[in-house]
């Protein structure tokens, strides 16, 4: 339920993969977006950050793609590469338009590794989006 | 078939390069957009990254030397090959295009990425390139030859 409208929500998910984790494990979490039946949300961005999850250091290992899980749906319709994203000095990607979840779609964000992964490491990722009102 | 309408898309695909290349050597992909007769899809951008065999940034960060070339249905959409180390090199890893390309129902993508330095490829690369893409209904566009008019009204 929001407390203004449209409201920030940037929503914070972490992957722990195991060292020896092979390509294509995969790892989901869930996002509770708590939104009301007369609100969506509306996923901008998002950012990645790859780091041994022993020392917090950047990882030399960094071939990973995500796929966005909205109700029943992936949008987008593929798994995408992020390692661009973590790559890059603003570790954040834009979509070209939002990814809108509605009253009750389950929001999941899935992370695969596309090469073994060598030690411990840490996915971060965050979903920069807005909670609003639907409008009819 | 767009969940949404519009949808976001990122279509991602690798170019597995082995060491010892020789200029012009290319590696072809193909996306599939899965978009129905009714739909259309706009790329607005793409991204770029290449790593080694493990995975990381060892000997692949060295060799950038990379053209990219992006065919929708039978046209090159630039016309020309473009310089995709560069991409790889920006801090923001990620070029716009001037305008979106559109690909319509059953026009193949096929990204094309070759090594043009007259020096073999030294070290096994895989370059990664992303298309920052968006999946939406066809509109009509009145008066203006099937193309957007982007909000102008004739």
């Amino acid at each position: 339920m929001v407390n203004q409208d449209p409201q920030p929500e940037v929503f914070d998910t972490e992957f722990t993969f195991a060292a020896a984790a092979p390509a294509g494990s995969s790892i989901t979490n869930t996002i509770y977006t708590l939104q009301g039946q007369n609100e969506e949300v509306r996923i901008y961005a998002f950012t990645a950050q790859v780091t041994n999850a022993t020392n917090g250091v950047f990882t030399t290992m960094i071939d990973y793609d995500m796929e966005l899980v909205v109700g029943a749906n992936t949008v987008p319709s593929n798994p995408f590469d992020i390692s661009w994203v973590s790559q890059s000095d603003e570790l954040s990607c834009s979509f070209t338009v939002p990814a809108v979840v509605k009253f009750k779609q389950p929001l999941q964000v899935r992370i695969i590794p596309r090469t073994a992964v060598p030690a411990i490491t840490n996915v971060r990722i965050q979903l920069i989006g807005e909670t609003g009102v639907i409008k009819v | 078939m767009a969940n949404q309408n519009p949808q976001p898309e990122i279509y991602s695909t690798r170019h597995a390069f082995t060491a010892a290349a020789t200029q012009g050597t290319t590696v072809t992909q193909t996306v599939y957009t899965n978009q129905a007769n009714t739909e259309e899809v706009r790329v607005y951008a793409v991204s770029v990254q290449m790593i080694d065999t493990n995975g990381g940034l060892g000997a692949a960060t060295l060799y950038e030397d990379f053209n990219m070339r992006i065919q929708i249905g039978q046209s090159y959409v630039p016309f020309q090959p473009f310089d995709a180390g560069l991409i790889n090199h920006m801090g923001e890893k990620t070029l716009t295009f001037a305008t979106p390309m559109l690909v319509l129902f059953q026009q193949p993508i096929s990204v094309e990425i070759s090594w043009e330095n007259s020096t073999a490829l030294a070290a096994d690369t895989t370059v990664k390139v992303s298309l920052h893409a968006e999946l939406a209904l066809q509109t009509e566009y009145p008066h203006n030859n099937g193309q957007p008019n982007y909000g102008r009204n004739y």
